[in-house]
């Protein structure tokens, strides 16, 4: 394969989970809850998909579990932030810490090491027409991308999320629930990232691995910011660091020392959040309870 | 600070043994789950811990390095600003300090020691005052800068120690610091590092400098009500760049005394995650410079005890990261502590109190 078709390959496998959680992101952003725990939502989304893999001998059913571990990690951060309305930056850190303790702690009871889990099965492949041999994630990247842009300004709710997000005490003034929606906006991302994780665990390898997530969580929500909070925008945003980041699986000769491609993607970020963002605003009800 | 609200010290000393003992519970059945006695753990976690002189020592080693980046950390949050890069600050810190000491001619050691943990300390603190520019500068999100600068930090000090400083037996270390450079010994006969009394120092001299000064004060106001800080005239900006860079140092410091007074070289991957685990110290001592070093202590009580249960157990260590985790949502959330100890306060008033807490 050609150099070029090499890195675009590769760019897109590393921006799928980037991507699915910065989807959810914009979600949970939009509905006024700055998504800082995706870090932790990611990592034991792919814990879970791993343990359920491993345990049942079938990856779908560890996409289930992937799935429900990271939602339950969202529910325990939106009953933190919505709540009892703790700081949503420090809740979010405190929850990644948990994260990564909980992972760690169970990957060493279960596999008696910390540093990685045993391999188990991984997701299925499937044949596309112009990508070839790919993940099955990757087109439903795509069709959740376009789903969560078409919820998100084309449908009533998708108005009434953003309301909550924006002003929170006009939208409790007109009788909507800013619990329930910031509810919702927390399952996305919970679900989306789970999705994420388990895209890192049970599809891109097929192991858990410690601390998996590798600030994939904190870069999403940089994307979010560079694709102006919107699906389709995280999700182009998302190949900015899928390119960063497949530097590495393309120049696998040496010549460049291996950590210094590693440090790409978090260099584009510090660019992309310093240069390229000035003029996107944030939803203005961030933090905002609506009850003041 | 307003992380703990304006009730009674002693319901808000009652509230922090609670999370305190709740985080203690839930790491308690990460215990039981790992198939060990929980409170059997616990007893020789604490006997491993404070048992003897030889463990509070240990216990004091493991405390120095949380010592400063909780009070960086806290230094940073009195004013507001939430510093998130003590890690990649502290790898600065630490890496500045190896190349000083490690490959320049060594000076004698009274001025040798003061001025290394000085330019790595600067160093740090400029890379933590460089985000705070950024973000001033370009409205960049000050949290994500910084997340990211750990992550640059790291890898670059990767880059050097397996690069060009590799050394001739191939192990990604710097080059081991002369006599000169090095922090001594507290006492004959334990590892504990003499760089703890600096860490005390500089308890007492954040204390104070938070506490009793213009500069203090200063910060205090930014951090409950910036915009009425700026419109009574304070420079927060300058402030707020200000503030990173002494958070910034205090965190380099802790890398810088780690290299200089227990490692004696700079080795990839020597913190355990110390940046993070300050955001915990700093939690548990609800932004008291005070109580940071008490909070300090108590986690370096844990990691020490747990490392000697580990010894003649497999505990995963972990269950720590865990506890700290718990606490800090514990003592960042006062409201989710009021729902929970809505009946401790009233069944004990606050005259009370202390004997409630006493139980623990």
């Amino acid at each position: 394969m050609s150099f070029l078709g090499l890195l675009i390959i590769s760019a897109l496998r590393s921006s799928i989970p980037v991507a699915l959680a910065a989807i959810g992101g914009t979600f949970s952003a939009r509905c006024g809850i700055m998504p800082m725990g995706m870090e932790g939502f990611i990592l034991i989304g792919a814990f879970g998909a791993t343990c359920g893999a491993y345990y049942s001998g079938n990856p779908w059913v560890g996409l289930l579990t992937g799935i429900l571990a990271a939602l339950l990690l969202a529910l325990l951060h939106g009953l933190l932030c919505v709540r009892f309305h703790m700081n949503q930056v420090i809740c979010g850190i405190g929850i990644n810490m948990l994260a990564s303790g909980i992972t760690a702690s169970l990957t060493q009871i279960i596999w008696s090491t910390r540093a990685n889990s045993e391999a188990t099965v991984s997701l299925p492949r499937i044949m596309l027409p112009v990508f070839g041999n790919s993940s099955i994630l990757l087109p439903a990247t795509i069709l959740i991308g376009l789903c969560g842009w078409a919820f998100m300004f084309r449908t009533p709710w998708g108005l009434r999320m953003r309301i909550v997000g924006e002003k929170p005490l006009a939208a409790r003034t007109l009788g909507i629930s800013i619990v329930k929606y910031r509810f919702a906006g927390e399952i996305i991302v919970g679900v989306l990232c789970g999705l994420a994780g388990s895209y890192l665990s049970i599809d891109h390898v097929n192991r858990f691995a410690l601390g998996m997530s590798a600030g994939r969580g904190y870069i999403a929500v940089a994307v979010n910011i560079l694709g102006g909070f919107n699906p389709i925008g995280s999700m182009l945003g998302s190949l900015v660091f899928g390119f960063a980041a497949s530097l590495k699986n393309v120049f696998t000769n040496g010549s460049i020392p291996s950590q210094l491609l590693d440090m790409c993607p978090y260099l584009v970020t510090i660019l992309t959040v310093t240069f390229a963002v000035r003029h996107v605003r944030g939803p203005a009800g961030i933090g905002d309870s609506g009850e003041g | 600070m307003g992380l703990l609200g304006k009730q009674k010290p002693v319901y808000v000393v009652l509230r922090t043994l609670v999370a305190l003992l709740l985080a203690l519970i839930i790491g308690g059945i990460v215990i039981y789950v790992a198939e060990f006695n929980p409170l059997q753990a616990y007893k020789l976690i604490f006997k491993g811990a404070f048992g003897s002189v030889n463990a509070i020592l240990t216990t004091l080693s493991y405390a120095t390095p949380l010592l400063f980046t909780g009070l960086a950390f806290t230094f940073a949050q009195r004013g507001g600003v939430m510093n998130l890069g003590t890690e990649g600050q502290l790898f600065v810190g630490a890496i500045v300090a190896a190349l000083i000491g490690g490959y320049l001619p060594p000076l004698p050691r009274i001025f040798f020691v003061p001025l290394i943990l000085l330019i790595s300390a600067l160093a740090a603190g400029l890379y933590g005052a460089l985000a705070a520019c950024l973000h001033i500068r370009f409205g960049a999100n000050l949290v994500i800068l910084t997340l990211m600068c750990n992550y640059v930090a790291q890898l670059f000090c990767g880059y050097l120690t397996n690069g060009p400083l590799v050394d001739d037996q191939g192990i990604a270390r710097t080059a081991k610091l002369p006599p000169q450079a090095q922090i001594g010994k507290l006492v004959s006969g334990h590892h504990l590092s003499a760089s703890i009394l600096l860490g005390a120092a500089l308890v007492i001299g954040v204390w104070y400098l938070l506490g009793h000064t213009r500069f203090g004060y200063r910060l205090h106001f930014m951090g409950t009500n910036p915009l009425s800080a700026e419109t009574a005239g304070i420079p927060t900006k300058k402030l707020m760049i200000l503030t990173m860079l002494l958070s910034g140092m205090l965190a380099g410091l802790c890398g810088a005394t780690q290299v200089m007074g227990v490692q004696y070289r700079f080795t990839d991957g020597f913190s355990s995650g110390y940046g993070f685990e300050g955001i915990a110290v700093s939690a548990l001592a609800a932004g008291s410079p005070v109580m940071v070093f008490f909070s300090a202590v108590l986690w370096g009580g844990l990691k020490s005890g747990a490392s000697a249960v580990n010894r003649i157990a497999a505990l995963p260590m972990d269950v720590i990261s865990i506890i700290q985790a718990f606490i800090v949502i514990f003592m960042v959330a006062p409201e989710l502590m009021d729902a929970l100890c809505k009946p401790i306060a009233k069944a004990f008033p606050s005259h009370k109190a202390e004997k409630g807490g006493a139980d623990e």
